[in-house]
């Protein structure tokens, strides 16, 4: 399910490990950014309040490249836009293991001295688990780290081996994942369509 | 035979003098005596040709890279006694990019390297450069002669450094952290640096894991160091002294600040889990899983009651690591705090009830899933929305 708050909807119960996303057209290079929500369950308004979000980069935190989490409200950097929520097929306590794997990633890192930096490729440790098993998230995108927490959760986004960009096949675009929560069907498996990559384009 | 103290001694404090340990200087003789002693089936003729000529600057790199390669771990003190009784003279007449040909350029980037992201691509850049063993050889120098002097003068540089010596096990890289856990006042990404690469360069049979155990357990607790700090000594504690980390971890989560404890709740969950890189010599013994389920159990009773969101994080962690800490015999209890949680639900401590829940079933198996029916008694929805939670995850 998708609430697109800057064009006015409300959303009436953002839940721990949802999906925000900040959606700047005017930032032409990366318009759009994602991260997990981590706060407590309460209602958004367009151009109100804020959000606590984990994320890759954290602009707003002291270490500016990195996985980290601070407040997105309409002022910041970053400001809550849409709002991706599973909902069609899962139970809400399982997407709130997406909240606390992404904030104990944060925790782990800062435990074991690591840093996880923003990067265009994604490294997962096939040598480092941490918490119950799971492999630390190294570097990424922040869509990277999204799809991470969510697989770690057992809910899968976008099956990455039949749904991806030809030209960049590593990469997760934002928009690819808002398609996910506007289609309501889980993992996304299609052919790769343009519209994917690109936000509102991939509202279809 | 040389005597085990100078084998095991750390690197010094401050450059070594000419002539360290009254060793005779130049001349082939010594070289060879020294080598034969302790390796006589190593090198002995290469070496006693090669590294006396390596005042031959221009050669010094690749001949370095053959004794490199060849020289074992537990030589590498050795080599290194060596290596302080040339250098003096061969830096005296080398400078800058020359004496270092392959790193030169990026050393001199490191140097003057101040925040995160700089420190961060140096490294990635440096551990591209060390898959030649030339350039291993050059660091390897650098960092005996140069480390001591960056470690003082607090150059955030010297983390991508460790951090590249550090991924590719670089010889001697175990001692030179050791001497920045023990270095007062330093850059504070350099320590946790050191800090981090703990568990990959300190074997549980290396001679100098109970310094390492010193030196972490120093830092736990350290206020000047800092949180940040404190929580990273704290989880390397299982790697460095596995008999007695349990007794950090207990006093951790019952006794310090939220963020801490939460730090230590998740040390323990994954020492517990052994998902870290722990050897066999580390696993955690039965006697301290149950103190530390205690310890989890005793600040869940103090501040589990604390609906304020501050105390969420630090909730489900508790929660979360007590499905790797139970025992059979506390399993009633346990699963009682997780039944709570998973109904309570404030913040996402229900889902920790589940990860918790599918950690018991896989470690205790039958008895786990036999307890968790009892206390979810009278709630049968509560029961299968658990255990279809439980399932989904798996």
């Amino acid at each position: 399910m998708l609430h697109q708050i800057h064009r006015g909807e409300n959303c009436e119960n953002i839940r721990p490990g949802d999906v925000v996303f900040s959606y700047k057209p005017a930032v032409r290079a990366w318009p759009l950014h994602a991260g997990i929500y981590a706060g407590r369950e309460k209602p958004v308004r367009p151009g109100r309040g804020n959000l606590e979000v984990v994320g890759v980069p954290d602009p707003l935190s002291e270490r500016q490249n990195f996985l980290g989490c601070s407040n997105w409200t309409a002022t910041t950097e970053y400001v809550p836009s849409i709002i991706g929520r599973r909902v069609e097929d899962a139970d809400p306590i399982q997407v709130k293991e997406v909240k606390i794997v992404a904030t104990a990633m944060i925790r782990m890192h800062r435990a074991i001295g690591t840093s996880c930096e923003w990067k265009r490729t994604r490294i997962v440790s096939a040598t480092r688990y941490v918490l119950d098993g799971i492999g630390l998230f190294e570097q990424g995108t922040c869509t990277h780290f999204v799809e991470y927490c969510y697989e770690n959760a057992g809910l899968d986004l976008v099956d990455q081996d039949y749904t991806r960009d030809p030209d960049e096949p590593h990469r997760i675009y934002p928009a690819t994942q808002i398609h996910v929560f506007l289609r309501g069907s889980y993992p996304l498996r299609c052919q790769w369509d343009s519209r994917l990559r690109y936000y509102p384009d991939c509202l279809f | 035979m040389l005597r085990d103290d100078i084998l095991l001694k750390p690197a010094s404090t401050k450059k070594p003098a000419a002539r360290p340990y009254g060793f005779p200087s130049g001349g082939q003789g010594w070289v060879a005596g020294l080598m034969s002693n302790v390796a006589p089936d190593l090198f002995v003729d290469d070496l006693e040709t090669h590294i006396i000529r390596s005042y031959d600057k221009v050669a010094w790199g690749e001949h370095w890279s053959t004794y490199y390669k060849s020289v074992s771990k537990a030589n590498w003190l050795l080599v290194q006694l060596i290596v302080d009784d040339l250098a003096p003279r061969w830096v005296e007449e080398t400078t800058g990019r020359e004496r270092f040909p392959r790193l030169g350029a990026l050393l001199q980037l490191l140097s003057t390297c101040e925040s995160n992201a700089e420190v961060s691509n140096a490294a990635a850049e440096l551990w591209q450069l060390l898959q030649e063993d030339v350039a291993r050889g050059e660091l390897i120098f650098w960092i005996r002669w140069n480390g001591r002097t960056w470690l003082d003068e607090k150059r955030p540089g010297l983390a991508a450094i460790l951090e590249a010596s550090a991924r590719i096990s670089l010889i001697g890289i175990d001692v030179f952290s050791l001497d920045v856990l023990r270095t007062a006042d330093i850059h504070p990404l350099v320590l946790t640096t050191a800090l981090k690469w703990i568990p990959f360069i300190v074997k549980s049979d290396s001679p100098l894991v109970h310094d390492f155990g010193v030196e972490v357990l120093r830092l736990t607790s350290c206020q000047e160091a800092g949180i940040e700090v404190n929580a990273a000594a704290i989880s390397c504690t299982p790697y460095v002294m596995p008999r007695s980390a349990d007794e950090v971890l207990v006093a951790a989560i019952v006794e310090r600040s939220s963020d801490i404890a939460y730090s230590a709740a998740l040390t323990a969950l994954e020492w517990a889990a052994q998902s870290g890189s722990f050897s066999s010599a580390m696993e955690l013994q039965n006697d301290q899983r149950e103190r530390l389920c205690v310890a989890a159990l005793q600040r869940l009773r103090y501040d589990g009651e604390d609906e304020s969101e501050t105390k969420d994080s630090l909730r489900e962690a508790l929660v979360w690591c007590l499905g790797a800490l139970a025992s059979v015999s506390r399993l009633d209890e346990v699963v009682s705090v997780l039944a709570k949680s998973f109904r309570r639900g404030w913040g996402a401590e229900d889902a920790a009830a589940v990860r918790a829940g599918r950690l018991l079933i896989k470690r205790l198996n039958e008895p786990a899933f036999e307890c968790m029916r009892k206390m979810f008694c009278g709630t049968e929805g509560d029961l299968s929305r658990y255990v279809k939670l439980l399932i989904k995850g798996t």
